[in-house]
């Protein structure tokens, strides 16, 4: 089977963090989950992760992506669980632990790219009506957004907004953990 | 609570997302992007947001040129009410009418039954509304026969523009060889060997694919460049879209390069794309190309060939705009500029280290 790669070309801080950051987020977002109440604070908490480690980043490169990526995750943890200051010492202990990162699967796996064709359709599947519909046209069919509030019916000001909700959405759905009732 | 008190998540991500609509559509300045650069330099969280919903919207592009779900397509029926007018005027207008396609070339019927890769997306092919005069299954007679594959081919030296029934229009570049299938469903050419550079009509309901050995590219409204010179397989794009292989999007700047059983891709800046395109306008355009490689790229375009004699010489890196079709030009030039004799012959241009005794100073 053929493999495709990209030649090296410098690289920026966005291609580090969208290669070897974000293709955490799975294991991230599960590892959060088990010490946030809510997805609210789930999606919070990795929003201030992924700010401090691209501060840092862009300071220097970490070499090991993933161990400070959840260094980062686990100290912020316990800044918020100290700040809160109602959890237990033995919960703190839980955080310190290394083993966090044991179960998580490796994203590792080149998934091939008939296989990432079917999940991106997937996931656009998942998303409301309308996002779905703007989105695909937009993005996959290159189509206009004047061009697609006439085939629809709406206002160009509706398109961009069903527009930034499928945009995020999708990300969304992209990065974070795969659902038990994908199609 | 987030590291930005007064930033709340949400509304970061929600702006990032508006930044990423905008810049994608029509109207968007330079000035516009100087303010999207001035937001996302204002904080780290910006640039995550930005990033993270960028990365998402990025990777989605790769879904152009497939089908999509047959809910998604509100305007089918039209479009093939369309495509079967289109179709029957492509009929009418190729002057090989057959019933069965030319054994020497699958893609017509093959293309029908593949059709845009259905295969990708969890919809079967019977939910497309598509009449039943245009699905074709395996082994039927079509209603509308395939055309029998055009074949349009350059001499050593020659170039050739030529407009093909869709709209789109194929350039080739010298010793080149195409042959062109086009139906009713698919728009396929295969590249024998040679040069070419494709302006593709857009027709989202019929992907145009071209077939270089074992490597396809499919577009839907682009233009890009094949080449196939014995095994050497590449892909430039200068405008718009193309998928390879299946395997990945390569757009404006992009460029895949087959070797062996590998597909390397890497960007090009504008400047590179346009010198790898030079021969469109009959001019070849080298930078820091060994000699060896230059001769083997002029001798494309020329009978009298230039034959290296030295192999002392054949790494000397040359750069320069040459017109193709002068090859004695091109000999005076590496006369003047590198340590090289050239002697000119009726079949052939010699080329030589320079002796010592004839060498001037530099």
């Amino acid at each position: 089977m053929r493999r495709h790669y990209r030649s090296a070309v410098p690289d920026s801080v966005e291609a580090w963090f969208q290669r070897e950051i974000l293709c955490h987020e799975p294991a991230l977002v599960r590892f959060l989950a088990r010490q946030l109440p809510g997805p609210a604070d789930v999606q919070d908490v990795r929003h201030d992760v992924y700010v401090r480690v691209l501060e840092a980043a862009e300071r220097e490169r970490p070499r090991a992506a993933r161990a400070f990526l959840f260094t980062v995750a686990r100290n912020i943890l316990i800044d918020r669980a100290r700040r809160n200051a109602i959890v237990p010492m033995d919960s703190l202990e839980d955080l310190e632990s290394p083993s966090v990162l044991k179960d998580d699967v490796t994203p590792e796996r080149q998934a091939s790219n008939r296989e990432e064709l079917q999940r991106l359709s997937r996931l656009l599947q998942r998303l409301p009506d309308r996002c779905r519909e703007v989105v695909w046209m937009r993005r996959v069919e290159n189509v206009p957004q004047k061009v697609i509030a006439r085939r629809l019916n709406i206002a160009e000001a509706t398109v961009e907004k069903h527009l930034v909700r499928g945009i995020r959405l999708l990300a969304d759905a992209f990065h974070g953990p795969e659902r038990a009732d994908d199609d | 609570m987030t590291t930005e008190p007064g930033h709340p998540r949400e509304a970061v991500e929600a702006a990032a997302a508006t930044w990423i609509a905008r810049r994608d559509a029509a109207g968007w300045t330079a000035a516009d992007a100087a303010a999207l650069e001035a937001w996302l330099a204002e904080s780290p969280g910006h640039r995550v947001a930005y990033y993270r919903l960028n990365a998402a919207w990025e990777r989605a592009g790769r879904l152009q040129g497939t089908r999509a779900p047959s809910r998604l397509r509100p305007l089918a029926i039209a479009a093939t009410v369309l495509l079967l007018i289109a179709a029957a005027l492509v009929a009418m207008r190729t002057d090989l009418f057959r019933s069965t396609p030319d054994t020497s070339t699958q893609p017509a019927v093959a293309n029908v039954t593949e059709a845009a890769p259905p295969a990708i997306l969890p919809v079967p092919p019977e939910t497309t509304p598509m009449p039943a005069a245009v699905r074709v299954e395996p082994g039927a007679v079509a209603l509308s026969p395939a055309p029998r594959p055009q074949r349009y081919a350059t001499a050593i030296g020659a170039s050739r523009s030529v407009a093909l029934a869709d709209g789109s229009r194929v350039t080739l570049d010298t010793d080149s060889q195409i042959r062109v299938s086009m139906d009713g469903l698919s728009r396929t050419v295969h590249l024998d060997r040679g040069q070419a550079y494709f302006e593709v009509a857009k027709d989202e309901q019929r992907p145009f694919a071209v077939v270089a050995d074992r490597l396809r590219v499919v577009a839907v409204g682009t233009a890009f460049s094949v080449r196939r010179v014995a095994t050497d397989i590449r892909v430039v794009v200068a405008e718009g879209t193309v998928r390879v292989d299946d395997d990945g999007a390569l757009s404006a700047g992009g460029t895949a390069h087959v070797e062996g059983d590998d597909v390397k891709i890497a960007e090009l800046p504008p400047a590179e794309v346009e010198r790898t395109l030079s021969w469109r306008s009959g001019m070849l355009t080298f930078r820091h190309t060994p000699l060896a490689a230059a001769a083997d790229e002029f001798n494309r375009y020329s009978t009298r060939k230039l034959v290296i004699r030295d192999a002392s010489i054949a790494s000397l890196e040359l750069g320069g705009v040459f017109r193709s079709s002068d090859v004695e030009a091109f000999a005076q030039v590496l006369e003047g500029t590198l340590p090289v004799d050239a002697v000119i012959l009726p079949d052939r241009i010699e080329l030589t280290a320079r002796s010592a005794l004839s060498s001037a100073p530099p």
